[in-house]
């Protein structure tokens, strides 16, 4: 079921007035009720995938309980290598076979060996990728005793579906999202109404923004190979703000979702396009994935201690492992390993993670200083080219696109893209004045009037220039 | 803090409310200032305002709206095709037309272009306050369940506005004056390099075609009930596939969309015999500056097209009745 469908316009009320006046009663009441729901929501695109979900948390489940039975090191690293095998043999099997299949036939041609290993018919499960880091995440947590194991199935199972995150994250910490899971919430009013603001505020991005830019889009990258430069890096301007649109008005969906059930789940995005630099950037940008790999991928490998060429190594094996998180071919490969790049000068100068970098860009003033400006222009060009990749359809298309744009190739525009570039001018207004908030609605200074007109004019902006038609978000691919 | 969202479920309720209240107003602003301005509108309103009798009623889509000049086809023509426009609706429009007869018509023109029964079109009913003139929705609710009647009936009456925010935007400007329906277009297809022509090309088929569902089944019934409508009321129909560019048409090429229909529109002709089918497509494929863009008209286009269109059409009268 997609957040920006008739159905789940449907489905949110009936579940949030079920859970509010009907399982209200009882702790497990209410997790039974969103396990139930959850399962409807993620069965509403294909039931059989289910089965992966209800194994996994089953599976993990069962570690997290094998894993308070014993201190016996040997048997913690068994029970923690079934979980870590079972997701990831998911993963891999879905995922990525094909690839490495493929992958290892082009590599045998090219070694002038012929091989045949056979390719199957597997469809992706949505959503696979997000939830089998976050079960993960609870058995290495409860393995590394940073996080109590439960004994509560439904509130596992809950926190393993829980249907605002199920699909695209965020990818939450057991420690942080489980204990949600053992009281009973109340409802809160501040919550909720800050909660449905989110949403607004997300589907305007997903609906106003994203899928609007979706069109041009889509033509550019499809007739690259026909484009003057001026209208390829356009398309890679758009691109950059599509796939901020679309999957950061999925998390603020999300998150507002959560918030009218009585859930806090992590900040995903903080305007990572006003980055001052990459490693700020990765600290904006879809930060429960950011944070996962660096506690769980990038410190265990040393993190940033060691030599500078170990640090490197470090940077470069984490961006790569999440390129190709997100999808399984070279170009996201690509992506990863070019920002391991754009990465390695903090390490050789030696980065300044200060409090200055945590903070919003421009900190309680309106205009930042003409360096700071820079910064931001200088870091948000290099992660647009780096988009080039993402949304190239092969790592050849990719390296034939930037060519294209470098060869300074002049010829008419197909559009002049008015209305997308005012789309970007928008949000980017709307988020540098209100960059300091957790989301741009959180307008509660304001008087109710002005809120209100502020939301109608929100949506019907969207009911007029909106792009309906169920587009999937982008992230449901990976 | 409180068990339950009574307060909450309270201002949802007030500010639906007052939400519903705003389109209401926004509606009766939509269907006022935008839907009467619109071309469609001007069109019906520029037809209906006289009685004199037609020769030649050209209905149909864009290929039929900026293809033909009425004032150049030598006789008494009005031009009612409108952007957009599947046999679906042509065939409703067509249906009051000559039930209503405001105006008599002796020969009606109508599209045959490769993506006449294309699937997409039949739920491409976009304007739908416009359209809710001629189609009754909940006919077509009752009698086609998956043509969507009562989504649109409820948009058309409650949200027309709906993803028209760029409609409303040019209801802004002066309406553009139409000729007995008709616009011509500036020739600006030539002007492009060849490679953006065929880009260009290669967009608009896909967009007609991309979908594939080449003979869908519902518009080919559509098209069957046009011909029947103009043998039922004595009105001769003429068939045309209309002109387009040699880029278009070589995109078309790699789709077949034609055989695809053939047989099935060659048996719904065959049983209307005074029908006429007249295959223009490739008549100005080495003539880039007849086109607006790749698969229409340019204003040069329309006015050569229109006396050719007249002039083939009058002899074969002539033809059958020697």
């Amino acid at each position: 079921m997609l957040f920006n469908s008739l159905e789940f316009m449907l489905f949110l009320p009936i579940v949030f007035v079920t859970y509010w006046y009907g399982a209200h009663r009882s702790l497990r009441l209410q997790n039974g009720l969103i396990v139930a729901a959850s399962y409807v929501f993620y069965g509403w695109w294909d039931w059989r995938f289910l089965s992966l979900i209800i194994i996994s948390s089953v599976i993990d489940f069962g570690v997290g309980l094998g894993l308070a039975a014993t201190d016996e090191p040997a048997r913690r690293k068994a029970l923690l290598g079934t979980s870590v095998m079972v997701n990831l043999g998911f993963l891999g099997f879905f995922k990525y076979y094909n690839f490495f299949v493929d992958s290892l036939v082009r590599a045998g041609e090219n070694l002038g060996l012929n091989l045949h290993p056979s390719t199957l018919q597997i469809v992706l499960p949505v959503g696979i990728s997000f939830y089998t880091f976050q079960t993960l995440s609870y058995t290495i947590d409860v393995y590394h005793r940073k996080c109590a194991p439960t004994r509560d199935v439904f509130a596992f199972f809950a926190f393993v579906s829980f249907f605002p995150q199920l699909v695209a994250g965020p990818i939450e910490r057991a420690k942080d999202l489980l204990p949600q899971f053992l009281h009973r919430r109340r409802f809160d009013l501040e919550l909720a109404k800050d909660g449905t603001r989110q949403i607004l505020w997300g589907l305007t991005k997903k609906i106003l923004i994203a899928d609007n830019l979706a069109a041009s889009v889509d033509t550019i990258f499809a007739n690259y190979e026909s484009l003057s430069s001026l209208e390829l890096l356009i398309g890679a301007l758009l691109f950059s703000f599509q796939i901020y649109g679309d999957f950061s008005g999925y998390s603020d969906i999300a998150l507002g979702t959560a918030r009218l059930f009585g859930f806090e789940l992590r900040k995903n995005f903080d305007t990572p396009y006003f980055s001052r630099n990459i490693s700020e950037f990765w600290r904006r940008w879809h930060i429960s994935l950011s944070s996962w790999f660096r506690d769980y991928l990038w410190i265990p490998l040393g993190g940033n201690v060691g030599s500078t060429f170990t640090r490197i190594k470090n940077i470069v094996i984490t961006f790569t492992v999440s390129g190709l998180w997100h999808g399984a071919s070279w170009n996201f490969v690509a992506w990863g390993l070019l920002h391991a790049v754009y990465y390695v000068p903090s390490i050789l100068l030696g980065s300044s993670k200060g409090r200055r970098e945590r903070q919003a860009s421009a900190e309680s003033i309106l205009v930042s200083t003409v360096r700071e400006l820079m910064q931001i222009g200088t870091t948000f060009l290099m992660t647009m080219l780096a988009w080039i990749f993402f949304r190239a359809p092969t790592l050849s298309d990719a390296v034939e696109y930037l060519t294209r744009i470098a060869s300074l190739h002049r010829d008419t525009m197909t559009s002049y893209y008015r209305e997308p570039l005012a789309l970007i001018a928008f949000v980017v207004t709307v988020e540098w004045i209100q960059r300091s908030k957790d989301h741009p609605l959180q307008i509660d200074h304001l008087p109710n009037p002005v809120r209100w007109l502020i939301y109608l004019a929100l949506i019907f902006l969207v009911l007029l220039l909106g792009r309906f038609g169920n587009r999937e978000f982008i992230y449901f691919q990976f | 803090m409180a068990m339950k969202p009574h307060a909450y479920l309270g201002r949802c309720l007030a500010f639906f409310v007052v939400f519903l209240l705003c389109s209401t107003m926004l509606q009766q602003i939509y269907v006022r200032l935008v839907v009467s301005r619109g071309t469609n509108a001007t069109t019906d309103a520029q037809f209906y305002s006289e009685a004199s009798p037609l020769t030649f009623l050209v209905m149909g889509d864009s290929h039929a709206k900026d293809g033909v000049d009425p004032s150049e086809l030598g006789a008494s023509a009005f031009n009612f095709a409108s952007y957009g426009e599947g046999y679906f609706q042509t065939y409703w429009k067509l249906k009051r037309i000559v039930e209503e007869q405001p105006r008599q018509i002796e020969t009606i023109i109508l599209p045959l272009d490769d993506h006449s029964f294309a699937s997409y079109r039949r739920y491409r009913i976009a304007d739908t306050v416009y359209w809710q003139r001629y189609i009754d929705y909940l006919a077509v609710s009752r009698d086609h369940p998956e043509l969507e009647g009562m989504t649109k009936f409820l948009t058309a009456n409650l949200f027309g506005y709906f993803a028209d925010g760029r409609s409303m935007a040019k209801a802004l400007r002066k309406p553009e004056p139409l000729r007995s329906g008709f616009k011509p277009r500036p020739e600006a297809f030539w002007k492009l390099s060849e490679s953006r022509r065929n880009l260009d090309a290669t967009a608009r088929a896909r967009i007609h075609l991309g979908r594939g569902g080449f003979a869908d089944p519902v518009l080919l019934e559509a098209f069957r009930g046009c011909l029947e409508l103009g043998k039922a009321h004595g009105i001769r129909i003429v068939v045309v596939a209309f002109p387009v560019s040699r880029e278009y048409g070589d995109a078309l090429a790699t789709y077949s969309a034609r055989s695809v229909y053939r047989d099935e529109v060659d048996r719904i002709l065959r049983s209307s015999p005074l029908t006429l089918f007249l295959d223009f497509q490739q008549v100005y494929f080495d003539r880039g500056e007849m086109f607006a863009d790749p698969d229409h008209l340019s204003a040069q286009g329309s006015t050569e097209f229109s006396h050719l269109l007249g002039n083939t059409i009058r002899q074969s009268e002539a033809a059958n009745v020697k």
